[in-house]
C-alpha cells in the first residue's frame, strides 16, 4: 500500500499537479511516523502509510509555515478528510486547492501503545477514537490508496464512561473534572494539535480583557478547557490530537465526544461529513427544540 | 495570607458582600438580557411595582445572540450563584435571527456545564416578551428561590484559590 | 565526599523520618500508568520499576502558577500585599540523575544580577536525593552532554541500588550531610567491594543508553549560522504545542499576569514558552513570528546563548521532548544534522 502512495504522490508531483504533498514519513523511534512534506518526485519514495500514522494532517493547511503557492496534495484517513472537509466548509481552504489522497484505514495505534513501542493493530492496541468510526473509507477523496472498507458498527464504546459519569450527581462529576484537569499546563497542545483551533488569536490570548485566565490553576482550567470544548461543538471530528498531544494524558476526547453526541442527538448533524451543509452551530431551525426554555 | 483568602477578603470571588450559606447568606444572580424584550419587560415590571427579589443583578445586551457562553462561565467566577439568561421569544427577535442562534448555543452549552458537574438548576433560560412584566418578575423569583435552595456554588468557591 | 550504604529497610525508615521531622516527601508515585512526582507517605507509595517520571522536578522550583502580591487600586494610590510564600520544606526522593542535573545549570540564571528569592528559598529548603537509573530509555541520551546514568550533579544525596537490598550512598553536598547527623543508625559502613559494584552497576546503565549525539563543534556552527535553511527545515513539522518546553527541565520562561478586575487582584508568576506565537509579540514589532524563528530560539538558547552567558548546555539529555512531542521532532536529529553539516565544512 505504501507503494501504491508513493506512485501516485511521484505522478502528481512530477505532473506538476500539485506544489507540495503532505503525508507521513518514518519517525527516528521505533515503529513510529510522522508528518513529511514533499515538493519533489525523488521525495516521494519517504511516504510510508502504516498504523502508525496517528496525525491529523489537515491541521498544517491552516499553518503559515507549511502553505505553499498552489495545489496542495495530502493523504488523508477518514478522521482527517472529515477535518478537511470542515476547514472546507467554514471558507479555510477550497476543495479545488486540495488533491485528497484517501487513505482506507483499519485503525491506527494508540498513544499508549506507540509509548510501548508497539507496531502491530490488535483490538488492544487500536486507538479509542477508531472503534467508534464512521469514516473507515474517507467520504470524499481525488484518489484512493487500497480497497474501499465499510465501517462496522461498533461492538463497544470506548467512550463509555461518558455514560457512566452522565449517570452520576453533578458533585460526583465536578469532582471527577476537577480531578482531571487539575493536571493541565496550559501548554496549549490540544490547541495547536487541533486541525479546527486555526484562530489567528485565540480567545486566551486576548488580554483586554483576559477573559480566559492564564493560570493554569483550577479556574484558569476549568475556562480554558470549557472554552475550547465548546468552540468545537458541532465542528469536532473526533479524529483525537488532541488528546494524543497532551503531555498530561488528559481525557479531551470525553468532552469532545460528548458534545459530538449531544449535536448529533439535538440537531442530527455530524461534523465533516458533509461540507455542503451549514455547520450546525452557524444555522438554525425555527422549530429547534427549546424544552429547557422558559 | 494565602491568595485564595485574600482574593474572597477582595470580593473577587465567592463571598462578596455574601456570607455562608445559613447565616444570612443571600445568591447572587446574574441576569444576561436582552435590550429589545426582556430588559422592556424587566422595565415594565418596574413601572407596575412588581415585587421580585432583589439578588439579582441585570447585565443588558443588544440580543441574546450576543451573549457568549463565556459571560456564564465569568459570572460564576465572579461569585454569582446562578444566572439567568433572557430574550425575546422565538420570531420576536429585534435581529430577526438572534435568538435562533441563542437558542442552539444554550441548548449544547448548557450540557457541557451539566457534564462538567455544574448543576443546571444554576443556569436557567426564559423568553421574556416586552410586555411580560409579570413573567420577569415570576421568573427572578423562581431562580432566586431555587438557588437559595441550592446554597451557594461551592464548587466555584473551592476552586478560587491561589 | 563521605560514602555510606543504605539498605532498602532503612530507606523506608528515613523517609518515615523525614516526615516525622516535619519534611513533606515527595517521590514518584504512579496513577494509571502514569508517573508522577507527588508526595509519598512511605516507601511503599514509590512503583517497583520505572525509568522516569513524566514531568521533570522544574514544578517543584518553578511551579506552575505562583502567587506573588494582592494589589488594589484606590483614590490614594496602589496598594500592595505581599502573599506567603515560605516554601515548605520538602525532600524530594527518587529523582533521577538526569533531573537533578538540571539544577546546578538553572540555578545560575536564577541567582544571576537580580536575585529570583522564591526559586532560591526553594531551593535551600529542598533536599533532593536521587536514585540512579538502571534502565534507561529509549530517548535518554545524557551521557552524550557529559551526565551520567549515576551521576552526581544537583544531588544533595545520590543513591546507587548495589543490589535490591543495598543502596550505595554518597553525599554530596552540605545538606546531604546533615542527615548523616539527623538519622545516625540508618547509616551502615561501605564494604570493601561496594565502590567497584557501584562502578559496575554504572557501567552497565551506560551501556543501555542507545542514543549518541556527538556534541563537537556544534556550538561553533550555532554561532555562525543564526541563519541557516536548517531551521525551516526542522521545524517545519512543529505545530508549536509547547508540550516540550513545559515538560523541559531547563526551560524556566515565565510570564507575570494580574488576575482580577480593575481594582483589585492577584499578581502570578505562571509557566510562558517562547514557542507561543504571542511570547514576543510587541506593538512595533514581531520578532519571531514564524514557527521556524521560534524553533531556532530553542536550539539557539540552550546550545549557544546559555553556554555563552553562563556556560553550561542547558539541556541534560533527558529525552522528555522526544517523547512527548506529538509530530516527531526528535533532538538528537537536529543535533546529528547539524554535525553532519560540521563534518561537511571541515572536510571543504
Amino acid at each position: 500500500m505504501s507503494r501504491e502512495l508513493q506512485d501516485k504522490a511521484k505522478e502528481l508531483l512530477e505532473k506538476e499537479e500539485v506544489a507540495q504533498v503532505i503525508g507521513y514519513g518514518a519517525g527516528t523511534r521505533r515503529s513510529r511516523a510522522r508528518p513529511i512534506f514533499i515538493t519533489s518526485p525523488e521525495e516521494a519514495s519517504q511516504l510510508i502509510w502504516t498504523p502508525a500514522c496517528v496525525n491529523n494532517l489537515a491541521v498544517y493547511l491552516t499553518r503559515k509555515e507549511t502553505k505553499v503557492p498552489g495545489r496542495v496534495a495530502i493523504t488523508a484517513k477518514g478522521c482527517d478528510a472529515r477535518a478537511l472537509f470542515v476547514l472546507i466548509q467554514e471558507k479555510q481552504i477550497r476543495r479545488e486547492d486540495l488533491n485528497i489522497i484517501g487513505l482506507a484505514c483499519r485503525g491506527v495505534l494508540s498513544k499508549k501503545a506507540l509509548d510501548q513501542g508497539k507496531g502491530d493493530l490488535d483490538e488492544e492496541t487500536l486507538s479509542a477514537k477508531c472503534k467508534v468510526c464512521l469514516v473507515h473509507t474517507p467520504v470524499e477523496f481525488d484518489f484512493l490508496v487500497g480497497e474501499k472498507i465499510d465501517s462496522p458498527e461498533p461492538s463497544s464504546d470506548p467512550y463509555e464512561v461518558i455514560a457512566d459519569l452522565e449517570s452520576r450527581s453533578p458533585e460526583e462529576r465536578w469532582e471527577y473534572w476537577q480531578g482531571e484537569l487539575s493536571r493541565c499546563i496550559k501548554c496549549y497542545a490540544c490547541r495547536q494539535a487541533c486541525p479546527l483551533c486555526y484562530c489567528n488569536r485565540c480567545i486566551t490570548e486576548k488580554s483586554i480583557p483576559q477573559w480566559i485566565e492564564k493560570s493554569p490553576h483550577a479556574r484558569g482550567n476549568l475556562a480554558w478547557n470549557i472554552i475550547r470544548a465548546f468552540h468545537l461543538t458541532g465542528r469536532c471530528v473526533g479524529c483525537g490530537e488532541c488528546e494524543r498531544a497532551c503531555p498530561m494524558d488528559i481525557p479531551l476526547m470525553l468532552l469532545n465526544q460528548k458534545m459530538a453526541r449531544e449535536v448529533k442527538e439535538q440537531f442530527g448533524y455530524v461534523a465533516g461529513m458533509n461540507y455542503q451543509m451549514e455547520p450546525a452551530l452557524a444555522t438554525f431551525d425555527p422549530k429547534d427544540h427549546e424544552d429547557f426554555i422558559r | 495570607m494565602e491568595s485564595k483568602e485574600r482574593e474572597t477578603e477582595m470580593g473577587l470571588t465567592r463571598g462578596a458582600g455574601s456570607k455562608e450559606g445559613g447565616n444570612g447568606w443571600e445568591p447572587k444572580i446574574t441576569a444576561f438580557v436582552c435590550n429589545w424584550c426582556t430588559y422592556a419587560g424587566a422595565d415594565l415590571a418596574g413601572t407596575s411595582r412588581l415585587k421580585h427579589s432583589p439578588q439579582i443583578r441585570v447585565i443588558k445586551l443588544p440580543c441574546t445572540g450576543r451573549i457568549d457562553p463565556l459571560f456564564i462561565l465569568k459570572a460564576f467566577e465572579r461569585g454569582s450563584d446562578g444566572v439567568l439568561v433572557s430574550g425575546c421569544h422565538p420570531g420576536d427577535c429585534h435581529y430577526t435571527s438572534g435568538n435562533y442562534h441563542a437558542r442552539r448555543r444554550f441548548a449544547t452549552f448548557r450540557k457541557l456545564l451539566e457534564f462538567l458537574g455544574i448543576d443546571l438548576r444554576r443556569v436557567q433560560f426564559s423568553w421574556v416578551s416586552a410586555a411580560e412584566g409579570a413573567k420577569w418578575a415570576k421568573m427572578v423569583n423562581e431562580v432566586t428561590r431555587q438557588v437559595r435552595e441550592m446554597g451557594p456554588f461551592e464548587g466555584y468557591r473551592k476552586i478560587s484559590d491561589g | 565526599m563521605k560514602e555510606k550504604i543504605l539498605s532498602i529497610k532503612n530507606r523506608d525508615k528515613l523517609i518515615q523520618g523525614l516526615r516525622e521531622k516535619g519534611f513533606r516527601v515527595y517521590g514518584p508515585r504512579e496513577s494509571e500508568g502514569i508517573i508522577l512526582f507527588g508526595e509519598i507517605q512511605s516507601s511503599s507509595d514509590l512503583p517497583p520499576q520505572y525509568t522516569n517520571s513524566a514531568h521533570s522536578i522544574k514544578e517543584f522550583f518553578l511551579p506552575p502558577h505562583e502567587p506573588l502580591l494582592s494589589y488594589e487600586v484606590r483614590k490614594e494610590g496602589i496598594k500592595t500585599h505581599p502573599l506567603d510564600q515560605y516554601p515548605i520544606p520538602s525532600v524530594l526522593y527518587g529523582v533521577r540523575p538526569c533531573d537533578a542535573a538540571y539544577l546546578p545549570i538553572i540555578d545560575k540564571v536564577f541567582a544571576w544580577e537580580e536575585k529570583d528569592e522564591l526559586y532560591l528559598a526553594r531551593r535551600e529548603k529542598t533536599l533532593v536525593i536521587c536514585l540512579a537509573c538502571e534502565e534507561p530509555d529509549e530517548a535518554c541520551f545524557c551521557a552524550s552532554l557529559g551526565y551520567s546514568p549515576t551521576g552526581k550533579e544537583g544531588c544533595d544525596i545520590a543513591l546507587t541500588p548495589l543490589d535490591d537490598k543495598r543502596l550505595f550512598a554518597e553525599f554530596v553536598s552540605e545538606k546531604g550531610e546533615r542527615l548523616l547527623a539527623e538519622f545516625p543508625d540508618l547509616w551502615e559502613e561501605i564494604r570493601p567491594d561496594d565502590e567497584k559494584r557501584r562502578a559496575e552497576v554504572e557501567k552497565e546503565a551506560r551501556g543501555k543508553i542507545r542514543r549518541q549525539v556527538e556534541m563537537e563543534g556544534i556550538k561553533k556552527w550555532l554561532d555562525e549560522h543564526f541563519e541557516d535553511p536548517l531551521w525551516e527545515e526542522i521545524s517545519r513539522r512543529c505545530i508549536g504545542c509547547g508540550a516540550c518546553y513545559y515538560l523541559c527541565p531547563t526551560c524556566h520562561c515565565f510570564d507575570i499576569v494580574d488576575e482580577g478586575n480593575l481594582w483589585r487582584g492577584i499578581r502570578r508568576r505562571i509557566w510562558d514558552t517562547c514557542s507561543f506565537g504571542h511570547f514576543t509579540q510587541m506593538p512595533a514589532h514581531q520578532p519571531r513570528g514564524s514557527q521556524d524563528r521560534r524553533y531556532r530560539q530553542r536550539i539557539m538558547h540552550k546550545f549557544k546563548y546559555y553556554v555563552d552567558r553562563f556556560g553550561p548546555i542547558a539541556c541534560v539529555g533527558c529525552g522528555r521532548c522526544i517523547e512527548v512531542c506529538p509530530v516527531g521532532i526528535d533532538l538528537t536529529e537536529i543535533l546529528a544534522k547539524i554535525k553532519e553539516r560540521v563534518t561537511a565544512s571541515a572536510k571543504d
